[in-house]
């Protein structure tokens, strides 16, 4: 009897300092690798002291490929960073911003893109694993609550990559310089994309009939109100920013709802509403790579519009 | 309780220390006995009380009827008559209670459609108890083996209760027959180590086999199965086979952690699978396959019906009487009823030519491989009509797998899903091919230590690296 527990301890403790490695060794690899997941700018940019941006933008796809900070910067002089995250709502969004702003400092601007989208709080596990390598952050973790993981993923060791053989490969190839991706550039947070129009995602929209409501969620309101309120404390100027849509979806989205809420937040905060939803060109599918998301060409336009009317705001 | 959870991964640890505090406590044997017994009674109603504590009550009254029952039974043995009225008051009982939880609904909508009188008011709509026809079997075969004389009643009830109730093998089997699982509650255990390390072992296995190839399949499976009406041939055979593989690794992996969960505590319960996807043909997987429900109506069902020694037009009934039952048992719905008679079909022929019993040992070699794939596809064309919810959904999955789409390349959602499948089904069709002469794939006991243990921790890191998200066991339901 005494073996047998002595033979399961040694085995469980040969397990256990195994898989603690194991996971530590593929933390090491992930947070090396800024190209895995579908941000641009990185768990490990925010949390470091090198992003100080002047101008920050924030918000969801969308956002990460309409505000390019290259132009913004150009035109505006002011180091700027699109700290935009794809697929997430303004719950994410707003974490991202406390984790930016314990390293960095408070932006002059902040531009919050607006949209169908953003008013939600609803954790649908999209780009979770960004987070596995920062359980050991305390900022981090007091924010993970929204992505529903539990005890058992921060103390049990490699129970959050359960399943995961993909990331934990990318993990150890990355852990001995072995990037399984090419490097990509991404200037301040920006997705470069330089695709000519998809309209599968319109037809398919439009085919599955996904236009009855554009979400808006209560707590993220209510979120967003907080955020606002403490960002007025802190002297830090707010935009709200409509980046443009393909028109023949735009036309179709039923808005009102969320639009009386950001129309309300931006009176209650004298925020203004800069709304370049339906641009003269958003009627052109040249300028998008699909109905909700711009391409290079149009984020140039429409950057550089956006800076041109920033401008004198900023100074 | 899941076998595949972190809860049970706490729960064994405690009850096994306890178990065997109990085992080494000095105090008399017939009391630590006792004690023993009634912390596995006390510790198995944990266990499935984890899951609804409400249906606890029937399993005390399953135990409490068949145990009475086995008293009554041997005490009227000098009236016949007497004695085979307890005998058939306690199948009537305890066959009633799994008719009300399992089939009533089934019945009062065939029969109440067929004559045009169904309403939904009639259905009961209970909640199936966790592994009912498990335990009702198991405290079934107590009551008959005593009116056989097979085995003596026993008057110690807390010993029949662990015996109907012992946590390992309560919910999906192995379902047990009293002559070998009740002397063990009678007798004191001896912790065994060499036992312990197999049952590790075995654990081991079977959750490799559960949490890798049963809930990986199960993903693609399921994807396919609730959009099978927009699917095409080829997609819809590569779903059936990996659901031939979803279930075996399921069942027999959950029969494993059982069995070898059963170890750690000195009891040895009957094998239940012997590699059946190696078999030659139908009659040696019906051998293979889920050992102890196929012996369970051989031997209670089957031979007092004569078996194959009456005349053929009798074989021919005897054996669909026990593939139809054995069918029916899964659950109330047609499609197990025809699963049964589709395995009939194909187990007549070698039946009647004598030839059922051409493969009988564990003897199976390079050259079977024919046969086996054979023996194979068969068993995947009756896993399709198992796993449909209707008949008619069956025979359209039939019919699209034998149009034209066939030869179109399957679908995928994604790579992910897909990739790591027959990288994991290599690793278990090789191990078990290499061991098919063992009692469970992993019983690698005469190699070296460094060996076993480079092994062991290569299998943790399979199931950390691929495995599924956790899915309940399919046999849950039945």
């Amino acid at each position: 009897m005494k073996k047998f527990i002595r033979t399961c301890l040694l085995f469980a403790g040969v397990a256990i300092i195994g898989a603690v490695l194991l996971q530590r060794v593929v933390d090491y690899g992930l947070k090396k690798m800024t190209n895995h997941t579908s941000t641009q700018t990185s768990i490990a940019q925010l949390l470091s002291d090198t992003l100080n941006a002047d101008i920050l933008i924030m918000g969801n796809s969308r956002a990460l490929c309409s505000y390019n900070p290259a132009i913004i910067e150009q035109e505006t002089d002011m180091r700027t960073w699109n700290i935009s995250v794809s697929g997430q709502p303004f719950g994410i969004s707003h974490f991202r911003y406390q984790l930016y702003t314990q390293h960095n400092k408070k932006p002059k601007l902040l531009i919050i893109n607006i949209d169908n989208n953003e008013l939600e709080m609803i954790e649908n596990g999209f780009g979770r694993e960004e987070y596995y390598p920062y359980f050991s952050d305390s900022t981090v973790r007091s924010y993970l609550d929204i992505y529903g993981f539990t005890w058992k993923d921060f103390y049990i060791p490699m129970y959050k990559y359960f399943g995961d053989y993909k990331l934990i490969g990318y993990g150890l190839m990355s852990s001995v310089g072995m990037y399984p991706f090419p490097a990509q550039q991404h200037y301040h947070g920006f997705y470069n994309c330089d695709l000519p129009f998809d309209g599968e995602t319109l037809r398919s929209v439009l085919r599955d009939n996904k236009l009855d409501t554009a979400c808006c969620e209560e707590a993220a309101i209510q979120l967003l109100d907080e955020f606002l309120e403490e960002l007025r404390q802190q002297h830090v100027e707010v935009i709200f920013c409509y980046a443009p849509q393909y028109q023949e979806l735009y036309q179709r989205l039923q808005l009102a709802d969320c639009m009386v809420a950001y129309r309300q937040l931006s009176d209650k905060y004298a925020i203004p509403i800069l709304d370049y939803s339906s641009v003269p060109w958003a009627n052109d599918s040249s300028y998008f790579y699909n109905a909700n998301h711009i391409n290079l060409l149009g984020s140039k336009l429409f950057s550089t519009q956006l800076a041109r009317d920033i401008d004198s705001r900023c100074r | 309780m899941l076998f595949n959870s972190i809860e049970f991964a706490l729960f064994l640890p405690i009850v096994f220390l306890i178990y065997w505090a109990i085992g080494y406590a000095h105090i008399n044997d017939p009391l630590k006995l006792r004690l023993q017994n009634a912390f596995v009674v006390l510790a198995s109603y944990v266990f499935y009380g984890w899951w609804d504590y409400r249906f606890l009550i029937l399993i005390a009254f399953t135990s409490l009827c068949s145990w009475g029952s086995g008293l009554l039974i041997a005490k009227s043995r000098e009236v016949r008559a007497k004695s085979r009225f307890w005998l058939i008051a306690n199948i009537v009982l305890n066959l009633a209670i799994l008719a009300v939880f399992k089939y009533y609904d089934f019945f009062v909508r065939e029969f109440g459609t067929l004559f045009g009188i169904f309403t939904d008011s009639l259905l009961l709509k209970i909640i199936l108890p966790v592994g009912i026809s498990f335990y009702t079997f198991q405290a079934l075969s107590y009551s008959i083996d005593v009116y056989r004389k097979k085995i003596e009643p026993t008057h110690d009830i807390v010993a029949f209760f662990a015996y109907v109730a012992f946590f390992p093998q309560l919910v999906a089997g192995p379902i047990e027959r009293a002559t070998n699982l009740l002397p063990q509650f009678q007798t004191i255990r001896k912790f065994n180590y060499d036992q312990a390390v197999d049952g590790m072992r075995q654990i081991l296995w079977g959750l490799f086999k559960k949490i890798v190839i049963a809930d990986n399949c199960a993903t693609y499976v399921d994807q396919v199965w609730a959009t099978y009406d927009t699917q095409t041939g080829s997609t819809l055979l590569l779903a059936a086979m990996l659901f031939t593989f979803q279930i075996y690794g399921d069942f027999s992996g959950y029969s494993d952690i059982a069995i070898g969960t059963a170890k750690l505590f000195g009891i040895k319960l009957m094998r239940n699978f012997n590699n059946p996807y190696f078999s030659r043909d139908i009659a040696e997987f019906w051998r293979r396959w889920h050992i102890s429900l196929t012996t369970w109506f051989r031997d209670y069902v089957y031979i007092p019906l004569g078996g194959s020694r009456v005349g053929k037009w009798k074989i021919v009934r005897n054996t669909f009487v026990i593939f139809l039952l054995s069918g029916f048992w899964h659950g109330a719905n047609w499609t197990f009823i025809a699963w049964g008679a589709y395995h009939a079909v194909l187990f007549l022929p070698l039946i009647l030519l004598g030839k059922n019993r051409q493969y009988t040992g564990n003897d199976v070699t390079w050259q079977d491989i024919p046969k086996i794939l054979l023996t194979f596809c068969l068993v995947v064309i009756g896993w399709i009509i198992f796993r449909a919810e209707t008949i008619t959904q069956a025979w359209e999955i039939f019919g699209r797998i034998c149009n034209s789409s066939i030869l179109s390349i399957p679908w995928f959602e994604s790579a992910k899903t897909i990739l790591p499948i027959p990288f994991i089904l290599a690793h278990v069709i090789l191990i078990e091919w290499f061991n098919r002469d063992k009692q469970h794939g992993l019983a690698i006991e005469s190699l070296n230590p460094l060996a076993r243990w480079g092994l062991y921790i290569y299998i943790c890191l399979l199931i950390i690296a691929f495995g599924a998200q956790p899915e309940t066991f399919i046999y849950f339901q039945f």
